[in-house]
């Protein structure tokens, strides 16, 4: 206790030594935030954006769906399902969807595509996708419109018009010959992703028109914490032959390419925090060397070398937790501002078919943790050298300096 | 004055301890910087070179009708004209024309719809290198041959020499044509739609099948500059554009990929900054340190008549010496780490970004800027950074520097 | 799959008369007996998947090589689906919507109305003696053998077809066709031979794919009713007629 009450009167008596160090810590503490703030972020806006929009976070098949897409490796009865998922404490949205091929006729042309049916209203909920719409309106769930969201690639192949009537060709889920005329309500997507290639027509419509008599292919979990979609997942009780998978599962290779990339940013990372360290190491160095006569007087005095050495970390570990704690506010401030500010880009980067205008920081625990450890640990390396140093010393020696 | 300079770079060697420290510091940081730049340049080089030397190549002309419909009617118009300029423009190292067409591949087992690419192999080697690509059997050896993507090969369940049936529709008649090709050759890019959706055969063979005579839709480019293919203001682009057809650099071909860019310069811009800061910080600190503990020093060099434009001086030729020594220290550093990254680089294994595979190692690329500009932006910011204490000590007065030292 | 239709019963036509060994002369008869006539027959077609079973019923005409017409009687919910193909071309009629739409090449090799037939076995018109080397096989007592290989520039996905004939009746038995790597792909088998429409057929029809991708799926085709020899007038292959509701 003693101690400690020594260690914060050094601390306060030196005002500008512990000024310097101090600002150092800081500074040191919100530069290592903001780069791992950068680094979430831009990543966390990817993985966030492009799992809102398509994935969903977590995804209930028929285990057969996964290998081949048949219309009829489908989810039965999901209702009951349904409304075990919504009551679940960690699920914010849900959506189901199913999914099958056609072809269409129009202007002359053919263009095979991929049909999904949605739920407008869930869907919306959960991924947006009215925003997708950049031309004419969104759907709604019902026969009567045959309303139909078409792709850009394919509008712009068969030089779609909004209102046009164009023909759908498919096969039935109980092999009968789909085929009907819809009416093309809205054009969506950009020129890459998912979207361009595909159709979007409402549930009804879909299960009407495949004859899947109301089943669906696949339910989307949006949980309200990413980071519980594998054991959401794991933990979910399914009967056969429904299973569950997170989104690192069904998007392996963007999980894989999104694993590395970070790795490679892990590089910069580390050399930012070397030098944060190194540099608290100089000033915490020098500022207890050029007190080695003080020591030499404690010692003088009959202080034991592990008091004084126990000192010297005491010191530098409270100096250092308290530049942390200044260091996490302005942290938290700036990251929180570019969080929700960001960085402009000159020109939008698309990234899965999902555009990014901006550079945007994120307010991560991540962020907030590791530069405690950074500099702490830092300062206790730091102190190690002239803590044992100054307790060793002679007290002749240490008197005779200056 | 001199003097002053000389004890200014002598305190550097005195306390080698805190210098030592120091200068690490500012090499490192020094070190950070180039090797990020240049690792940053070796990925845009790679993904750029897989653009340009892929299917994509420098730069592309179409109908412009071609790029938004890919009808097979759309074709490039006053083919002769174009052809003519293109030889004889001197800018233009090779161009490769194609057939794009989309048709229906099917095997005894299996069938697929896919891009199909009618290609003259010779030229179109020229220009891009699909045909470096291959990884089984021979590039389009004839002209019955196609040549198709290793994913796609597996899909049809076929072996090398096997054949298939193609199946399109004819241009203006829309007529079902079918013929029968065989497997020569496989490729591999790393990019699942190559891989997955296209195929190619010989030009001769799609424009017969198609009933297309002579036309194609599209001319791919190659330059003996590949910087004419990355500036669109280029007078070659409006030449070709005046033909009434669109000629596009890869650059806007690959839209995605040129804000990717914006991306990266905005990462490599904000990681320096933070560098700098850091190796800004250390410095001042150091200096600021290395000011208080010799106080004393400065007020008897002060009581002794020096000047405060001297000790001015001589603690910004302590931070100048410093530099100078990061420099080649951090320098070295750069060629310990670059060496490595020089000749194995870093593997990515095919990983796709923007749309761009990047299927060969990255390396490390450097360049002119990352040992002049850097280097010399790290001097000249170390300088500037001890600028503050050095005008701190020197504005100290006697009195009150005695005093602080005790 | 028309083409076999009509097969049959060119075949049945011309048993009579149909004397040699020699494969050659006995592809030609058929396919000079081919182009002459049209037809008339109303079949059942049931398609068998692992995810579903149907049962299709449907009259078709045929006017010799180049025309065949088929439309669906039922199931209701396909009831006047039409398909006319003449020559390569193909084009299916949808009375629900009204509309005539040409069957796209990405379309050819895909099932046709769900079965294990390709749109492009009906539009096939390659005759097998010009098409294909025939040769005789070493045949049993029943049936004769002959293997048909794809000449140098036939456009076909066989390696070789073998097609059994049965030596008493001259009627089909069994065709299998096998890809390069000599694996059997799929087969087409003949039975119950009666007679109907004044001729002696085989009036089952059974088609089963072998490969992987196909497991579980087969089709099997029964005439109920069949008259040949008809001169049935180009009108009835018109687009008017296709279009034309029943």
């Amino acid at each position: 206790m003693l101690l400690i009450k020594m260690a914060f009167r050094n601390i306060l008596r030196n005002k500008r030594r512990t000024f310097l160090t101090g600002t150092l810590m800081v500074f040191g503490f919100v530069l290592v935030s903001i780069s791992l703030g950068l680094v979430d972020g831009s990543y966390g806006a990817i993985i966030e954006a492009f799992t809102r929009q398509s994935t969903g976070h977590v995804q209930i098949v028929n285990s057969q769906f996964i290998e081949n897409k048949s219309i009829n490796r489908k989810i039965t009865n999901y209702e009951s399902l349904l409304l075990r998922l919504k009551s679940h404490t960690d699920v914010n949205f849900l959506t189901t969807r199913s999914y099958s091929n056609a072809l269409i006729y129009a202007n002359k042309q053919t263009y095979g595509a991929e049909v999904v049916g949605i739920d407008p209203k869930l869907e919306d909920l959960a991924t947006g996708i009215s925003k997708r719409v950049y031309m004419g309106e969104f759907i709604r769930d019902d026969l009567e419109s045959q309303s139909i969201l078409v792709g850009k690639k394919i509008a712009n192949y068969l030089r779609l018009e909004l209102g046009q009537e164009i023909i759908l060709i498919s096969q039935g889920a109980d092999g009968s010959i789909a085929n009907d005329l819809f009416t093309v309500r809205g054009f969506i997507g950009t020129e890459n992703g998912d979207d361009t290639f595909r159709i979007y027509m409402g549930q009804k419509l879909f299960s009407e028109f495949y004859t899947l008599h109301n089943s669906i292919h696949e339910i989307s979990v949006h949980l309200k914490d990413i980071k519980k979609a594998r054991t959401f997942a794991h933990e979910l009780q399914l009967p056969t032959p429904l299973m569950a998978r997170p989104w690192q599962e069904v998007q392996k290779d963007f999980y894989r390419a999104m694993e590395m990339d970070k790795n490679g940013n892990t590089f910069t990372l580390f050399i930012i925090m070397f030098i944060v360290g190194l540099t608290i190491l100089n000033t915490v160095l020098m500022s207890t060397l050029e007190r080695v006569r003080e020591f030499g007087v404690l010692k003088a005095m009959g202080t034991r070398p592990s008091v004084v050495f126990k000192l010297i970390l005491m010191e530098g570990v409270i100096l250092a937790m308290m530049s942390s704690f200044i260091g996490m506010v302005l942290a938290i401030g700036i990251n929180y501002y570019l969080s929700v500010v960001g960085i402009e880009l000159s020109e939008p980067i698309s990234f899965a078919g999902i555009l990014f205008s901006q550079y945007k920081s994120e307010l991560s625990f991540n962020s907030i943790l590791s530069p405690y450890i950074v500099v702490i640990l830092t300062t206790i390396i730091a102190c190690l050298y002239p803590g044992i140093k100054s307790s060793r010393i002679r007290v002749t020696n240490a008197l005779r300096e200056y | 004055m001199k003097i002053f300079l000389k004890i200014g770079i002598k305190n550097i060697f005195r306390n080698k301890r805190r210098s030592f420290l120091t200068l690490t510091i500012i090499s490192m940081g020094l070190a950070a910087l180039i090797i990020t730049d240049g690792f940053i340049k070796g990925m845009i080089e790679n993904m750029v070179k897989t653009i340009t030397q892929g299917i994509v190549s420098e730069g592309q002309i179409h109908n412009p009708e071609f790029t938004q419909s890919y009808n097979i009617n759309d074709v490039v118009l006053h083919r002769q004209r174009v052809e003519r300029l293109l030889e004889n423009e001197e800018l233009v190292a090779s161009f490769s024309k194609r057939v794009i067409v989309n048709g229906m591949l099917s095997s005894p087992r299996n069938m697929k719809n896919i891009a199909l690419y009618g290609i003259d192999p010779s030229r179109e080697s020229m220009v891009s290198r699909i045909d470096k690509n291959l990884i089984e059997g021979k590039f389009l050896p004839n002209e019955k041959s196609i040549y198709l993507g290793k994913k796609l090969f597996k899909k049809l369940e076929l072996n090398i020499g096997e054949k298939l049936v193609l199946t399109v529709s004819q241009a203006g008649s829309g007529e079902i044509s079918q013929e029968q090709f065989r497997v020569h050759g496989i490729f591999q890019t790393g990019s699942k739609d190559l891989d997955e959706g296209v195929a190619f055969i010989h030009i001769n063979q799609a424009q017969k099948i198609l009933n297309l005579g002579t036309d194609y839709h599209e001319i791919a480019l190659k330059f003996h500059d590949r910087v004419i293919g990355e500036n669109k203001n280029h007078e070659l682009w409006n030449k070709l554009n005046s033909t009434g057809n669109t000629a596009e650099t890869w650059k806007e071909v690959m839209s995605s990929f040129t804000g990717m860019l914006s991306y990266i310069d905005i990462s490599l811009w904000i990681t320096s900054a933070i560098l700098m800061i850091l190796v800004g910080i250390g410095i001042i600190n150091t200096l600021f340190m290395a000011l208080h503990e010799r106080l004393f020093e400065f007020s008897v060099l002060r009581a002794l008549g020096t000047k405060s434009r001297d000790i001015f001086l001589m603690i910004v030729a302590e931070a100048l010496g410093m530099g100078f020594i990061s420099l080649v220290i951090g320098i070295v550093l750069t060629c310990l780490f670059a060496y490595p990254l020089m000749t194995k680089g870093i593997d990515y294994g095919g990983m796709e970004f923007a749309e761009v595979t990047l299927r060969e190692p990255i390396y490390y690329i450097p360049s002119i800027r990352q040992f002049i500009l850097y280097p010399a932006g790290t001097l000249i910011f170390t300088v500037l950074v001890s600028l503050y204490p050095a005008i701190y000590a020197a504005k100290m007065s006697i009195h009150e520097s005695l005093k602080k030292t005790l | 799959m028309l083409k076999f239709l009509v097969l049959i019963s060119v075949l049945s036509y011309s048993a009579l008369s149909f004397a040699s060994e020699d494969p050659i002369s006995i592809l030609k008869r058929v396919d000079e007996l081919y182009r002459s006539k049209g037809s008339y027959t109303q079949i059942e077609m049931q398609i068998i998947t692992p995810d579903w079973k149907r049962t299709l019923k449907m009259d078709i005409w045929t006017k010799g090589l180049d025309y065949t017409l088929v439309r669906i009687l039922s199931p209701r919910k396909d009831r006047g689906v039409a398909t006319l193909k003449h020559k390569s071309e193909m084009w299916n009629f949808f009375p629900k919507i009204n509309k005539v739409i040409k069957v796209p090449p990405s379309m050819m090799m895909a099932s046709w109305m769900g079965s294990d037939f390709t749109n492009d076995d009906l539009v096939k018109d390659s005759t097998l003696v010009d098409d294909y080397i025939a040769k005789l096989l070493p045949s049993n007592e029943k049936v004769y053998k002959i293997e048909l290989r794809p000449k140098k520039n036939t456009v076909s996905l066989w390696g070789k077809i073998i097609v059994e004939v049965a030596r008493k009746s001259l009627l089909p038995v069994q065709q299998e066709f096998y890809d390069e790597r000599m694996e059997k792909i799929r087969i087409f088998s003949f039975g119950e031979v009666k007679k109907m429409g004044g001729r002696l057929i085989p009036t089952v029809m059974e088609i089963i794919p072998l490969t992987e991708n196909k497991e579980g799926h087969k089709t099997s085709i029964k005439y109920l009713k069949a008259e040949f020899n008809k001169d049935w007038s180009q009108n009835l292959f018109s687009r008017t007629n296709l279009e034309k509701r029943r």
